[in-house]
């Protein structure tokens, strides 16, 4: 069991970094993605994996049940991972809208950016601007 | 109860604000009633932790080390006691006749949701619930950032989102690494049951912990999202920011400061990028010509010194890094206020554009006076205690160059004060120059109040020190925390 985790939290993260030293920002969320799914394998694995299902039956001894904690724990951080990418997907959206490529540029700083971009709000942003 | 009770309270101002959406200034009203209760909570929270008492709360009445459970000794309560003064400051500043009805009306709610994932990670006694508390606070900033909706808001967020989740996937793997050796996240627990770990596991569970916080407490080699994002920010908000975000960082490193006793290499590895980002922080900060750029490079600096504190593996040494973050924090954020004010007034964050001629000069320019000696650590103000504290502290336990490093940012510290000064209260108006000071108003509310808070918090030391102390030494007692072994 414990070699095909490893292989998979390997292959996750190596198609992980790939994606994220990537130009398109689409490409970084999704290696963003792999790296969570292979931390979250790392996670899951490390309840010693028996097989059984963590429930005390008469006549039954723990030996083999799998530790029920950590898939708890793993329950918690995907519902996470998943909020951070759909967070991720949502600033991507707000960012296409506004015409702009979706490629990896400086950071922009100074004024003068940030002024001339107030200029153009969002155009579907215009009924919620007060929600 | 009590303490489900004030851990709850940001979270249910937020759903109230959240649901009504009350107009601007009912909104703030709410929110600043609500944190001035917190603020008194949080003093006599940190007045029955100050007799040593560890305040305790099993969710579901489940014993530790088996259910969820918040504890609140000495080091929680200062950092959950600066956190509610911060915030109530905050919503002083954040007005909306200066800074927007909107910014404000959004910004409260997150605000109250950011404060909720703090009290979270101070409160936890566990790992796992750091994870998830940090998580929220990470998110709840992400909007803040991105709230203004400018291109340059959305995209200098995304390289911060981007950094912190990878940084959040090493916090997971080190968790699961942990897991797999001691069998529990609990923090009292796990100390106990680590001891007799394989020791490369034991050195990559811990270091990928390490890895994590310090990218959360923006330490050199890890810290280029802070500067990008800070300046644009709303000021108050970013204000907030450097006071407490960093120090998320900086507390979670307290936090397992215990468990890195058994890998003295990660205390030595921290030492010196601590050393390390405190040098080159402050370089950095002299060079920028932005006021905030060049004020969030300071506190990678300062930060530094907070870390270098940690890694010398002292007692004294953390109760020296757990003042010095108090002190940090109250003054960071004092001159960010005036850099509010400073930005307003000038419709610019560029220094060399700066030329403030309104009314209500003299007082802004004692205000960063006070802030900035204290930055500097000159006598009579905390940085000095704080800054004599981490000296002494390295100078006993011998590391001559960590010292030389901080001397030395502690110089340039002073210069890039002075550089803020003389280009923002010193400047001789040139022929030509437009004056804007008739545009803005100057709120002097907040910036009184941190100022006397400073002067406070300096006159003072003494007592927060010995609290501090007291703190670093509950640290490492682990039978004082539930789920303890000893």
């Amino acid at each position: 069991m414990i070699p095909i985790v490893a292989a998979s939290v390997f292959l996750l993260l190596a198609a992980g970094v790939y994606l994220l030293l990537q130009k398109s920002w689409l490409r970084v969320v999704i290696g963003l993605g792999l790296i969570s799914h292979a931390v979250h394998l790392i996670l899951l694995s490390s309840g010693r994996p028996g097989g059984l299902a963590p429930v005390l039956l008469v006549g039954v001894g723990i030996e083999g049940v799998t530790d029920p904690l950590p898939q708890a724990f793993v329950l918690t951080a995907i519902v996470i991972a998943m909020a951070m990418t759909i967070y991720l997907f949502a600033a991507m959206a707000a960012l296409a809208r506004r015409g702009k490529r979706m490629d990896v540029e400086p950071v922009p700083d100074g004024d003068e950016d940030r002024e001339a971009e107030t200029l153009q709000p969002d155009p579907e942003d215009k009924g919620r601007a007060g929600s | 109860m009590s303490l489900a009770l004030f851990f709850l309270m940001p979270l249910a101002t937020a759903c109230l604000l959240f649901l009504w959406r009350p107009a601007a200034i009912h909104s703030r009203r709410i929110s600043l009633l609500a944190s001035a209760v917190m603020v008194v909570w949080a003093f006599a929270i940190a007045a029955r932790c100050g007799d040593g008492e560890v305040l305790i709360h099993s969710f579901g009445n489940w014993a530790p080390p088996f259910g969820i459970v918040f504890v609140v000794d000495r080091l929680g309560a200062l950092f959950i006691t600066l956190q509610t003064l911060l915030l109530f400051v905050t919503l002083v500043a954040l007005r909306p006749e200066a800074h927007g009805e909107n910014t404000v009306t959004r910004a409260h709610p997150v605000l109250m949701v950011a404060t909720f994932g703090l009290f979270g990670a101070f409160m936890t006694g566990d790992l796992f619930n750091l994870f998830v508390m940090i998580e929220l606070v990470l998110v709840s900033s992400y909007m803040l950032i991105q709230m203004p909706g400018t291109r340059r808001s959305l995209v200098s967020a995304i390289p911060m989102i981007v950094i912190n989740t990878v940084a959040s996937a090493l916090f997971i793997a080190g968790l699961g690494l942990l897991y797999g050796i001691g069998g529990s996240l609990n923090v009292a627990d796990l100390i106990g049951r680590i001891g007799e770990a394989p020791d490369g596991l034991r050195l990559a569970a811990l270091g990928m912990l390490v890895a994590a916080f310090a990218t959360k407490a923006a330490l050199v080699p890890l810290c280029f999202w802070m500067p990008a994002t800070y300046p644009t920010l709303s000021a108050p908000v970013a204000a907030l920011f450097a006071g407490i975000m960093t120090k998320l960082g900086v507390y979670a490193l307290l936090r397992i400061s215990p468990m890195l006793a058994y890998e003295p290499v990660l205390f030595t590895t921290l030492m010196w990028l601590g050393g390390i980002s405190a040098l080159l922080g402050v370089l950095a900060a002299l060079s920028q010509y932005e006021l905030r750029r060049l004020l969030s490079f300071h506190s990678v600096s300062q930060v530094g010194y907070i870390v270098l504190a940690l890694g010398l593996q002292t007692v004294f040494g953390i109760a020296a890094a757990i003042f010095f973050a108090l002190h940090h924090s109250l003054v960071k954020f004092t001159l960010y206020l005036v850099a509010d004010e400073l930005e307003r007034s000038n419709n610019s964050q560029d220094l060399r554009q700066m030329d403030f001629r309104r009314p209500g000069k003299v007082v802004l320019a004692t205000a960063f006076g006070i802030a900035a000696f204290a930055l500097a650590g000159i006598p009579p103000l905390s940085g000095f205690f704080g800054k004599l504290a981490v000296f002494w502290a390295s100078f006993e336990s011998g590391e001559w160059i960590g010292l030389a490093l901080l001397v030395m940012a502690s110089v340039f510290t002073l210069a890039s004060m002075l550089k803020i000064w003389r280009f923002a209260f010193q400047r001789t108006p040139v022929e030509g120059d437009s004056n804007p000071s008739s545009a803005s108003v100057f709120y002097p509310t907040a910036v009184i109040m941190m100022s006397v808070l400073i002067v406070l918090f300096s006159l003072s030391a003494g007592p927060v020190f010995n609290y501090a102390l007291a703190a670093a030494e509950q640290i490492y007692v682990v039978s004082s925390l539930p789920g303890g072994g000893g």
